[in-house]
């Protein structure tokens, strides 16, 4: 188990997001969250990442704990993350965004090395045509790759995927799809990947959580998860009298 | 085709070698207005540090100047020395004012913003107010040194020019290096930068505690050339003037600092001259039209007139 | 015997004087909760409206309580030339804009009174009867001044209490795009808040000028004063304002009795820095 998050609770004020939640991952695995909006999944990965310190719980990364360390401490430990709503440094070109994960990621490396990191990367996210442009003239696919790309810099073992495939078109998720395989063989990366476009997540991912109101209602592979009844009624609500 | 880089390094040398060379063959009004002159320049360069390069605007920078201004003006009091230049005294006011940066700096640059800006403006005016309350500091009066130091624009005219080159040399290696990138990405967006592996706590205030340092040095070299330290170090008037001048030129730039404060003076003295009741008035009319309409600053404009050339 | 009598006199000046700086504090916590913009400027706008009294009386013979009159729609049109020349452009950009943009105007305003009306220190003779209640005397002048204030800051509550336009105004402190979607006009509200507000500021400054003299220079520490209350009380919160107004004026009125009056700003600017840093949402705010 690459990563083990136990009991989790994470309290805003009087809304419970997260209520004792228990999920593993194993190393190299693609693992999926899916569940309807405000269910922790974000929440799930802020924990996780340091930007939110869990009020109970554990959070083990490679047989460290890594529980409510500060975000930038587990970036360096190899964890990294793209955001639900794209931050890229707008002013910055596209390689200057990469090169902060580059330089930041807490390995000694030298320059020559990162250079060809950041070019493997480029070639890999499809933005080496765009290296030198500020990254708020790109427009929002290539703001989706930008924030993979900038994850990737970081040389992480463990890449957090939140809601990378929102706003894409079915050829450009099917086009996303495929990079982030490619990515995870290049780079050797588990990867937890949430995500609300449904076909996507099914076809990716080795294994499935499903959230629901801060609690993990369902696990298993996409098969599993798509034929469980409260799976169904967590998305659609209960069946009408007489249906179903 | 001259980029911006080299119109960058064209200007600093050029302005380095001429200002120091006014100090042998200028004339005393021409020395005068060079000493002022360079001393916003280190300024401008100090405050660009913490709000042009990391983005967290400091509306109270006066405040590191003034206690710069103090440490030195007590010690030269304090401790009687003939041997020792009083100018290595402002190098520790330079070190007091950034203990005290690191002191009020972990709290204070956990505020975003706006909050932020009226923190530091809150702590440089409580300064002043208590610092004129301390009968050992001079009280409302402040500290006279005409008995310790006398009057002597050379000695002041080098110390402030060679803080200038130490101040320059700092901002083109902090822009270069990893610690430089880390603060711009820190003012692009900083919860970004902080999942980036970026330590954006120790960041701003290493930023901070920099642009205290040097601040400080000023403020004591300010003391002794002036013969005279009061809590008018502290006012609000000096935190404007660099952030204006700075703001003018363009924030977190190499380039910035320099023709700004260079522009805000010339303006200033020009103006003031004319019209000595309306430099407020001056301040404010340059902040408002340099924040509506040229955020940027001169530098910004000159990127884009470039980026025009290079188009054609 | 004698203390007890100290103690309860600066009881009574610190609530009469913080009943003002209540008043004037809505004007900014209004501009500020509903526009996001923070007003630097205010003290002068307080300033303005001392001087509208000063001259109102000292050209034209006219009472405060008339000048009053002429404060509303005075306040009112000039909250309308602010909004449209300078708040518009800031409104919808960060905070710190907004900031830069008033503390601009804040030097501009400082500077024209000084040269139109110098530096000298302008107040007004003492209109109103003191009232002694025991060995305790009531100033006329403040009290009448605090009567007011206190009428007029509950006339703003009931309002945003309890009218349609009241419930709009709190919705867009709320949350401005729900109210957007609501049928809210928010460009109207933000125009109407901004020019409250500046009424009330100026209406503070002449109730002001009725109990303490002033200069050009004293704007700064009435927006400090004022930015303190509206952080105590919480950005947006009316009644957070009052109470924080009157909080204020007892600490200002028992730092000056019992230390000194001069170091009342730098207790005021700590205490700022302290709720900042400690609970930036207000002391008397339950929102986070």
């Amino acid at each position: 188990m690459i990563l083990e998050a136990k009991g989790i609770i994470k309290r805003f004020g009087g809304i419970v997001a997260l209520n004792k939640v228990d999920v593993s991952v194993a190393e190299d695995e693609i693992l999926g969250i899916i569940g309807p909006n405000g269910s922790g999944k974000t929440t799930f990965f802020n924990v996780i990442s340091g930007v939110y310190k869990p009020d109970e719980g554990s959070v083990i990364f490679m047989g460290k704990n890594i529980t409510g360390r500060p975000p930038h401490i587990i970036a360096k430990m190899g964890i990294a993350r793209t955001f639900q709503v794209v931050r890229p440094f707008p002013s910055m070109t596209v390689r200057e965004n990469i090169l902060i994960g580059a330089y930041f990621s807490g390995k000694h490396k030298s320059s020559s090395y990162i250079d060809i990191l950041v070019d493997k990367i480029l070639k890999l996210t499809e933005l080496s045509s765009k290296a030198d442009l500020p990254a708020k003239a790109l427009n929002l696919p290539e703001k989706r790759r930008l924030e993979i790309a900038r994850a990737l810099a970081l040389e992480p073992k463990l890449l957090l995927l939140d809601e990378t495939l929102a706003g894409l078109t079915p050829a450009e998720i099917d086009h996303a799809l495929e990079m982030i395989k490619k990515a995870k063989s290049e780079m050797g990366l588990t990867i937890i990947i949430v995500e609300h476009i449904m076909r996507a997540i099914m076809k990716i991912s080795d294994r499935i959580i499903v959230f629901s109101n801060g609690i993990k209602i369902a696990e298993g592979t996409p098969s599993q998860v798509a034929s469980d009844i409260k799976v169904i009624e967590a998305y659609l609500g209960k069946p009408i009298q007489g249906e179903g | 085709m001259i980029n911006l880089k080299d119109l960058t390094t064209l200007s600093i040398i050029g302005f380095l070698v001429i200002s120091l060379l006014i100090l042998f063959i200028g004339s005393q009004s021409l020395i005068a207005f060079f000493l002022t002159l360079l001393e916003l320049l280190i300024l401008a360069y100090s405050i660009n540090i913490i709000t042009g390069l990391t983005g967290y605007v400091d509306f109270g920078h006066a405040v590191f100047y003034g206690i710069g201004a103090y440490t030195t003006a007590f010690l030269i009091v304090n401790i009687n020395t003939t041997s020792v230049t009083p100018y290595l005294f402002s190098l520790i006011g330079g070190l007091v004012a950034a203990f005290f940066a690191l002191l009020i700096g972990a709290p204070v640059l956990r505020l975003k913003g706006a909050y932020f800006a009226i923190a530091t403006l809150s702590v440089s005016e409580a300064v002043k107010v208590i610092v004129s309350n301390i009968s050992a500091l001079g009280g409302s009066y402040g500290i006279p040194l005409a008995r310790y130091v006398s009057y002597d624009v050379v000695s002041a005219y080098l110390a402030m020019w060679l803080t200038l080159l130490f101040t320059i040399v700092l901002a083109i290696w902090i822009s270069n290096s990893k610690f430089g990138y880390g603060l711009r990405a820190i003012k692009e967006d900083e919860i970004a930068a902080n999942v980036m592996g970026i330590n954006t706590s120790l960041y701003k205030l290493m930023a901070y505690v920099l642009s205290a340092l040097v601040a400080g040095v000023v403020g004591g070299i300010s003391g002794i050339l002036y013969v005279y330290v009061s809590t008018e170090y502290f006012k609000v008037d000096i935190s404007v003037k660099m952030l204006v001048s700075m703001m003018l030129g363009g924030q977190g730039t190499i380039l910035g600092p320099l023709i700004g404060a260079i522009l805000y003076y010339v303006i200033q003295y020009t103006l003031v001259t004319s019209y000595p009741f309306l430099h407020l008035l001056i301040f404010g009319t340059i902040l408002i039209i340099i924040v509506l309409f040229i955020p940027e600053g001169l530098v910004g404009i000159i990127k884009r007139r470039f980026k025009q050339l290079k188009l054609r | 015997m004698v203390i007890d009598i100290v103690f309860l006199q600066t009881l009574v000046n610190g609530l009469l004087q913080g009943s003002i700086y209540g008043l004037v504090a809505l004007g900014l916590t209004l501009i500020w909760g509903v526009m996001r913009v923070i007003n630097l400027a205010h003290g002068e706008f307080i300033i303005l409206g001392a001087y509208t009294a000063f001259w109102m009386f000292t050209l034209y013979s006219l009472q405060p309580l008339i000048s009053l009159l002429i404060g509303i729609p005075l306040g009112f049109l000039i909250g309308i030339v602010i909004y449209v020349g300078l708040v518009k452009r800031v409104v919808n950009g960060p905070e710190l804009s907004s900031l830069l943009v008033f503390f601009g105007l804040s030097m501009i305003l400082q500077n024209l009174m000084l040269t139109y009306w110098t530096a000298d220190v302008r107040g007004l003779p003492i209109l109103y009867a003191s009232i002694n209640i025991g060995s305790i005397t009531i100033v006329g002048d403040r009290l009448m001044a605090s009567v007011i204030a206190i009428i007029l800051s509950t006339f703003l509550l009931i309002l945003l209490k309890y009218t349609y336009f009241g419930r709009s105004i709190r919705a867009v402190v709320q949350d401005t795009d729900a109210a957007m979607l609501m049928g809210v006009n928010v460009n109207y509200i933000y125009a109407m808040s901004m020019s409250i507000g500046i009424i009330l500021t100026f209406l503070g400054g002449i109730l002001i000028a009725l109990t303490t003299p002033f200069t050009p220079y004293q704007g700064g520490i009435y927006t400090l004063y004022s930015f303190l209350i509206v952080v105590l009380g919480g950005l947006g919160n009316p009644l957070g304002s009052l109470f924080g107004g009157l909080l204020i004026g007892i600490i200002e009125s028992y730092t000056a009795t019992y230390w000194s009056s001069g170091i009342s700003p730098a207790v005021a600017f700590l205490l700022l820095l302290l709720v900042l840093i400690i609970k930036p949402e207000g002391i008397f705010s339950r929102r986070r």
